[in-house]
């Protein structure tokens, strides 16, 4: 297949711009669009001033609509009524994010001496000089997570401000703090130069202080000091609010129209580690910088990087899925079970339904959850099910033996780890990779309980750490499922057991299988014992 | 033309990342790790999962570290160092490796390099928190250790289940004494998923938590930080000593906030968030790179043409930044390698133009 590389990246702001230029001047194809229809100077710096040659601008153009998948997207952008359509590879989300001034949460009124940080800021850089003339007074206070919990990008900014203010003539700064973020580059040496200059920096743990706004706007800020007991009164001519950065409100369509995952919060990444850094659950779909998380300004460059790397990198040539799942034409029905349960979003529905192979990551959840039994992984299954096969023949059949099947990113490497770790396991053990724990289906854990195993282990990722976001839960689900059927047909439900590991817990795979084959053994004697007893 | 090739100095998660990356660009490497084996300090974390991931991204070493032995694109040099560099067009330098029989260094070439080659945790011996006097007071990174290889804390003194436990932070870090006028960034989020994880295995422990500030980390934090402020006991002081106790155990003197009088508490296993510092080996290789660090003694991100540094040796970074940083890297070497290739071009170009005779002789 003929796979594009020309990317589309979306998004206002400097990381938007980063990966644009990262991209054009690797002589990738690039188009942009803003976002954000009818809002004039959105774009703080125009990408077309900047002379880049291979970046098509599309200003105040908007995302309708995307097919396809990874290599071969259409999207459909409307701008001035007009409506295009695009062929990319890739598509890079990289929105600007927004920031709401915390007035209310502290009981306040935005008036001349009540502004939010970007507000001030602005008034600052505007004002001529000398600047101390654009305060309406002396006295400056900072408000800092007092209602909300800070980010390092806002402590950076408060203090760059604080230090500058206190630097003017007869200006006392004062930063009224809960926890202060100093979590990025140059902040602690940034709050110490600040502390030098004569900033007053008052920090609050369990209490807050007491903030009252009079009707013309005046503020009074009364609290006890934790340091030194004292009750204070402060008077400030200006109070600053602090401000909580929030996604794009376009990220919840964006979400919607590119059919990724959103987070609680409205971030276009949800909290995956296998999602780090820039991924999201689509092959070929970015999130960077402001569009995934709250980033200080090289952070989110660093970002812009991460993300143009992956689109040269060829990461849908190489990392393709060694398997991918095949759709039976002739058994399947369209449940669209398939289509609601793939995590990637590879199920392309057309007249018929299919597998978009460049966009399965081949975690074998279709093919477990379909109720026709019409996917197969790979032309003859993957390969864990003929181990299945081979594990159940007679002639394999030891005394006493169990599978632990293994999600191949997490359990099956803890095993690796734990046999060079020379870790005892139990001899009876047979591991069997998995590609994710969510491909076990009911027929197969039936199978290989069937087969003469003395019991049967599942062991996942870890939930909220599964690749395929829900394969741990599904066999979960279906262990549940069985157990209570093993239940209820006299066998005894411990026989199959369900664990998650992470794949650097090599002592706990080995507690867990040592703990397992004990269970067994003893459920053995027991069951032998009943016998005689009979 | 030779095949482009990146040196990789270092392999913790930023060298594995960018490694793995170049590879992705077609473009291979040579990895020298001065350890025996490589994942850095992030290959011996514990998993810090309660009922569900943490995002403390510590396993994502296992699958770094096994991509990188897999990719025939990665030369892959375990207990080396670069005995020589030089810079005639490419790099070309010498390796040693400990292992070696013959006591031969290996010759490389590489185009372009990234140095990744890490941090030092602070050492805590001249802090007045007891460290190398009392057995059963450790630092984080030997909390990992010890709940990667055991599951669970046990005292170093007789290898009990603690009762009482207290971390500090800020060990080395936030320190104007000592100069370090940084935040170490990962320790807030370190320890309180430790703790937690404690909590978890061992429900009888108390955890007491000495602090300065809080530094957010992960999606959730706001949640997470009322459920620990349930749960431990949080004091927003740091300990001034550290006493030994009867029983193995620790007296920690600190000035309780609460009430601003001087306060002692017992504990039994006292752990220290030792700081990310500059690592003093690393000076070598910046003098070979004629390097100089900022400051802090940090190194900037790039500095000489075709020299890249990336992950904490730039400064103090979580695995989920150093990741990101590697990614940084492998893209600016790859940018770089290929403007070297088309200035190499162009010159070439003049010179055939240039050249008498030429193309009009044909």
């Amino acid at each position: 297949m003929n796979q594009l590389k020309k990317t589309l990246v979306i998004g206002t702001g400097d990381t938007a711009l980063q990966v644009a230029r990262h991209l054009a001047a690797a002589g990738v194809a690039v188009i942009t669009a803003d976002g954000r229809p009818g809002i004039p100077g959105a774009t703080p710096e125009p990408l077309s001033s900047t002379g880049t040659a291979g970046i098509e601008v599309l200003s105040a153009a908007r995302l309708e609509r995307c097919e396809g998948f990874i290599g071969a997207f259409q999207v459909v952008l409307s701008a001035n009524g007009q409506k295009m359509r695009h062929d990319v590879g890739s598509i890079i989300v990289a929105e600007a994010a927004r920031r709401l001034a915390n007035h209310t949460a502290l009981g306040l009124k935005a008036s001349a001496s009540v502004q939010s940080l970007s507000d001030f800021r602005r008034r600052l850089a505007d004002a001529p000089d000398p600047k101390f003339a654009a305060l309406d007074g002396r006295t400056v206070v900072f408000l800092n997570g007092l209602a909300q919990e800070s980010t390092p990008v806002i402590a950076e900014e408060i203090m760059q401000t604080a230090l500058e203010l206190q630097n003017l003539p007869d200006v006392r700064t004062y930063v009224l703090t809960a926890n202060l973020k100093v979590a990025g580059q140059g902040l602690e040496a940034l709050y110490h130069r600040t502390k030098e200059a004569g900033v007053l920096f008052i920090k609050f743990s369990a209490n807050r202080p007491q903030i009252d706004q009079t009707e013309d706007g005046r503020v009074t800020i009364i609290f006890a000091d934790e340091v030194s007991g004292l009750t204070i009164r402060l008077h400030p001519d200006v109070t600053v609010v602090d401000e909580t950065i929030v996604p794009s409100e376009e990220l919840q369509r964006f979400s919607r129209i590119l059919d990724i995952d959103i987070d609680e919060d409205g971030f276009l990444q949800t909290e995956n580690v296998h999602r780090w850094p820039v991924f999201t659950n689509r092959r070929g779909i970015l999130a960077a910088g402001p569009a995934r998380a709250v980033l200080l300004p090289d952070e989110a460059k660093a970002d812009a990087a991460a993300a143009a790397a992956a689109v040269l990198g060829p990461t849908y040539e190489s990392k393709a899925a060694p398997i991918t799942a095949r759709i039976q034409f002739g058994k399947c029905i369209r449940c669209l079970t398939c289509y609601r349960l793939c995590p990637y979003r590879s199920i392309q529905k057309a007249e018929r339904i299919t597998v978009a192979p460049e966009a399965c990551e081949g975690c074998g959840i279709c093919a477990a959850e379909c109720p026709r039994s019409a996917i197969t992984m790979g032309e003859s299954g993957h390969p864990f099910e003929l181990q299945l096969g081979q594990i159940t023949a007679p002639a394999a059949t030891a005394d006493f033996w169990f599978p632990a099947f293994c999600c191949s990113r997490s359990a099956a490497r803890a095993a690796e780890l734990a046999a060079n770790l020379n870790l005892k396991l139990p001899s009876g053990l047979k591991v069997v990779e998995v590609p994710c724990a969510g491909a076990l289906s009911v027929r197969h854990i039936l199978t290989a309980l069937t087969g003469g195993a003395a019991g049967v282990l599942v062991l996942s990722c870890h939930p909220d750490n599964c690749h395929s976001e829900r394969g741990n839960l599904l066999v979960r689900q279906r262990i549940a499922l069985i157990g209570d059927q093993l239940g209820r047909m006299g066998e005894n439900p411990e026989r199959l057991q369900g664990y998650s590991l992470a794949a650097n817990m090599p002592r706990e795979f080995a507690d867990t299988v040592r703990c397992f084959e004990q269970n067994l053994r003893q459920l053995k004697t027991d069951s032998q014992r009943g016998n005689n007893d009979q | 033309m030779p095949e482009q090739t990146v040196l990789i100095v270092g392999g913790g998660i930023a060298g594995l990342t960018a490694a793995n990356r170049l590879a992705d660009m077609k473009i291979s490497s040579i990895l020298v790790e001065k350890q025996r084996v490589i994942g850095g300090y992030a290959g011996g974390y514990a998993c810090k999962a309660t009922d569900a991931c943490v995002k403390c991204g510590a396993c994502l070493v296992v699958e770094a570290s096994r991509s990188v032995l897999a990719n025939p694109a990665v030369e892959v040099i375990t207990g080396g160092r670069l005995t020589t560099v030089e810079r005639s067009g490419r790099f070309r330098f010498a390796i040693r490796q400990a292992s070696s029989d013959t006591g031969e260094d290996l010759a490389r070439e590489a185009d372009a390099v990234i140095l990744a080659c890490g941090f030092q945790p602070f050492d805590p011996r001249s802090k007045p928190y007891g460290y190398g006097r009392f057995a059963n007071v450790i630092t984080n990174l030997e909390l990992e250790r010890m709940l990667r290889d055991q599951s669970i804390p046990l005292r170093p003194s007789d290898h009990r289940t603690p009762d009482q436990i207290a971390f500090v932070q800020c060990v080395g870090s936030r320190d104007r004494q000592l100069g370090h006028l940084w935040c170490s960034k990962v320790c807030c989020a370190s320890a309180l998923r430790l703790a937690r994880l404690i909590k978890t295995r061992c429900p009888q422990v108390d955890v007491t938590f000495f602090y300065i500030d809080i530094q957010t980390f992960g999606k959730d934090f706001q949640d997470f930080l009322s459920r620990i402020k349930q749960e431990f006991t949080m004091v927003r002081a740091l300990p001034g000593d550290v006493f030994a106790a009867e029983g193995d155990r620790l007296r920690i003197a600190y000035f309780d906030p609460g009430n601003r009088k001087a306060r002692e508490d017992l504990c039994d296993l006292l752990i220290l968030s030792v700081g990310i510092t500059p690592d003093a080996e690393n000076l070598q290789l910046a003098r070979q790179f004629h390097l100089t660090p900022k400051p802090s003694g940090f190194w900037p991100i790039s500095t000489a043409a075709g020299v890249f540094c990336a992950g904490t040796v730039c400064g103090p970074m979580s695995i989920a930044e150093s990741i990101v940083s590697g990614e940084q890297a492998a893209l600016q070497a790859a940018e770089y390698i290929r403007d070297a290739r088309q200035a190499e071009g162009m010159k070439s170009e003049l010179k055939n133009q240039s050249a008498p005779g030429g193309a009009e002789l044909k």
